[in-house]
């Protein structure tokens, strides 16, 4: 069995390609350097990250896919499921050798499959672009909680960069401990001290004065706009299922806003 | 904090309740990004910000300006008549309490209707300085969607439309006969004269060229039940809509008995959701799968099948269009089938033309095919041929029942792409 090594980083996995071309051998699995599986590969190839093998990779993956095909490889990428690299690189060794059809080619499951991840994560991102709950800081930044299954912060800080460009905003990941603030020009990854998040978002006493009110405005709206008439908890939950509801502020119960 | 007080939570409780029955939610048709100094972007599949207890889709903040009405139409709950708490926003309180709502991502913009308060001009006069105010002072770039008041003067409806994103003109009751009945002060000159000033002057002004106006384009909403239109009725008047008006979207919206005691109005035990969610699906078919609206209702079947979709409907009185091969069938055959969608239809035409596709496949590119198995080739032998029409209907039936599907207006409406992303 073949097995390479490689950084866990995206430009790792390209790497790993151009060595295999190289080496005209395909890996039946790759590892992290870090995991214990890689211990366990005494033969094991070690792949070396570096910028010209990236390039040459890239290079001639734009000629055989689309940008469609493109970004669908990247949000695979980003879905950090269990198996996904030892798929995309199934996948990227197909479309290199192929004609430039690949990404269409649904009937071939290793196709499939990263069109299915890329969807997976497209649509969490795509809740998450409505579900990301801001609250504005003493500094007056806006912040955010998020706690997604996939990394979406690459592509969230697209979404809201040409959205809410001119305020200063974050949005933190407690999953991966990580956030992406913008500065009005552009991203800075920070981590913060876990202790000053409560809640769903962040401790009372770092927010600024008005914002409690503006949450219970929401949360009145939000109570307002139901028809009592066709009340449907279950089509609720189904769109907006309850493991978002801990970071929505229209669904905490209801607290005076004068207390602080 | 810009004029937003505790009286504004007050009136917001009010005008928000006060908007609810107007169904439209979307706050798609247009794409646009933010530039230096502007906030706000639109997407153009539109995004959900949340869900309220009755399921619907929350993306706008769907407001009145005001909730007093000097019009006393029968199926309005905020009809002069009616003696219920009211309220009116300042324009300036209004814009900042949506830039607030906004800088927050609670909402994608802001839906503006109102009941129409001193005169028709009034009305239109306060939403258009809301307008302006978001995108003059606030240099707002997000979605707006303004409700053009019937009897306003055109100038002030073509300063909403160079304001907003989409304008609307609810239609409200398919028929003139029965507006007149239920609306004694509206007719539908009043309604189809704006309508046709905004088609007009959206057709000089192709997207992309010159100033935008109403770049979403111009959208309606009909009541269902509470008059006696049929199903015919009112498709083919969203037909026509679509057609002649060139509307985007028609929303239609089960009565609810607001004013149980209008004896003008039927008794309705509950809301007609069923009635409505076969209208938005009918509605679907003629907009995305190119039906005409006489194949989907027609004189021997005025009413939509209340147990069945539309389509699968359509299926089952034209056997004679199926079994279909999906590796041959064209993309506007592959519509047809009970259980296809744009999207699948569309995966099927590039994955066949790698390779042969068996159903195993088709199942595996999002197509349904407890409900196509019936219509397809190569389904072995259960297509509708050998199993004829009332046995596969009652198979489909026991589908229906078993799986609720989710109202596409209530819902969330349009599958979305996958995010924009390109490599950093």
């Amino acid at each position: 069995m073949v097995i390479f090594i490689y950084d866990q980083t995206f430009e790792g996995l390209l790497s790993a390609i151009y060595d295999a071309y190289i080496l005209k051998r395909f890996p039946d699995h790759l590892r992290g350097s870090g995991e214990l599986a890689a211990l366990a590969a005494p033969g094991a190839h070690q792949v070396e990250t570096r910028p010209d093998k990236v390039e040459r990779v890239f290079r001639s993956l734009c000629r055989k896919l689309t940008r469609q095909g493109l970004q669908q490889i990247l949000m695979a990428w980003l879905s950090e499921e269990t198996g996904s690299e030892d798929l995309l690189f199934r996948y990227l060794h197909k479309a290199l050798d192929s004609g430039g059809r690949t990404e269409k080619d649904l009937g071939d499951p290793d196709v499939l499959a990263v069109w299915r991840l890329a969807r997976k994560i497209g649509r969490e991102a795509e809740r998450y672009a409505g579900f990301v709950r801001f609250q504005k800081t003493g500094q007056g930044v806006y912040f955010a909680v998020i706690e997604p299954r996939h990394n979406l912060l690459p592509l969230l800080k697209r979404h809201f960069a040409g959205r809410l460009a001119g305020q200063a905003w974050a949005i933190y990941d407690t999953v991966r401990h990580y956030g992406v603030f913008w500065d009005k020009s552009g991203f800075r990854d920070f981590t913060v001290d876990e202790a000053l998040l409560c809640d769903g978002g962040l401790r009372p006493d770092l927010l600024e004065e008005g914002e409690r009110f503006l949450q219970r405005l929401w949360q009145s709206y939000f109570a307002a706009c139901a028809v009592r008439e066709r009340l449907n908890q279950r089509q609720q939950q189904r769109c907006m299922p309850r493991k978002y509801w801990k970071y929505l502020s229209e669904k905490q119960p209801v607290r005076p806003w004068t207390d602080l | 904090m810009n004029m937003i007080t505790e009286k504004t939570l007050k009136k917001l409780q009010i005008l928000g309740a006060s908007a609810k029955y107007d169904v439209s939610c979307a706050s798609s048709g247009v794409r646009r990004e933010g530039w230096p100094g502007s906030l706000g972007s639109v997407s153009s599949w539109g995004v959900c910000h949340s869900f309220a207890d009755d399921g619907r889709c929350i993306s706008l903040l769907k407001v009145l300006l005001s909730n007093y009405c000097r019009y006393d139409c029968a199926y309005c709950l905020n009809r002069a008549g009616n003696d219920l708490p009211r309220a009116v926003f300042n324009p300036e309180e209004l814009a900042g309490l949506t830039m607030e709502f906004y800088r927050r991502n609670y909402i994608e913009g802001l839906f503006l209707s109102s009941g129409v308060y001193r005169s028709p001009d009034d009305t239109m006069e306060g939403i258009v300085r809301t307008l302006r105010l978001l995108r003059g002072k606030y240099r707002f770039t997000g979605y707006i969607h303004a409700k053009c008041i019937p009897g306003a003067s055109p100038e002030l409806v073509l300063q909403a439309g160079s304001l907003a994103d989409r304008l609307s003109v609810n239609v409200e009751i398919p028929s003139a006969v029965n507006l007149k009945k239920l609306a004694p002060d509206k007719d539908h000159q009043s309604i189809y004269a704006p309508m046709r000033l905004i088609r007009d002057k959206l057709a000089e002004s192709p997207a992309g060229r010159g100033p935008a106006f109403a770049p979403a384009g111009q959208s309606t909403q009909l009541i269902i039940g509470a008059s006696n239109e049929n199903d015919q009725d009112v498709l083919r008047l969203s037909s026509l809509l679509y057609q002649r008006a060139g509307l985007k979207r028609v929303y239609y919206s089960g009565f609810i008995p607001v004013n149980a005691y209008d004896s003008r109005l039927p008794a309705l035990s509950e809301p007609p959701l069923r009635r409505e969610r076969r209208l938005y699906q009918a509605d679907w078919l003629m907009r995305f799968y190119h039906f005409q609206v006489g194949e989907i209702v027609d004189d021997p079947h005025p009413q939509l099948d209340l147990d069945l979709d539309p389509k699968s409907a359509w299926a089952l009185r034209h056997p004679e269009f199926f079994p279909l091969n999906p590796n041959r069938a064209s993309y506007r055959e592959l519509l047809r089938v009970p259980g296809l969608g744009p999207e699948s239809a569309k995966r099927i035409l590039a994955a066949r033309r790698c390779r042969k596709l068996h159903p195993e496949h088709l199942a595996k590119l999002g197509v349904v095919m407890k409900r196509a198995r019936f219509f397809l080739e190569e389904s072995h032998s259960t297509d509708i041929h050998s199993l004829g029409p009332d046995k596969v209907r009652s198979l489909l039936l026991g589908e229906e029942s078993g799986a609720a599907a989710p109202n596409p207006a209530w819902g969330r409406a349009l599958q979305a792409p996958l995010m924009g992303f390109q490599r950093a």
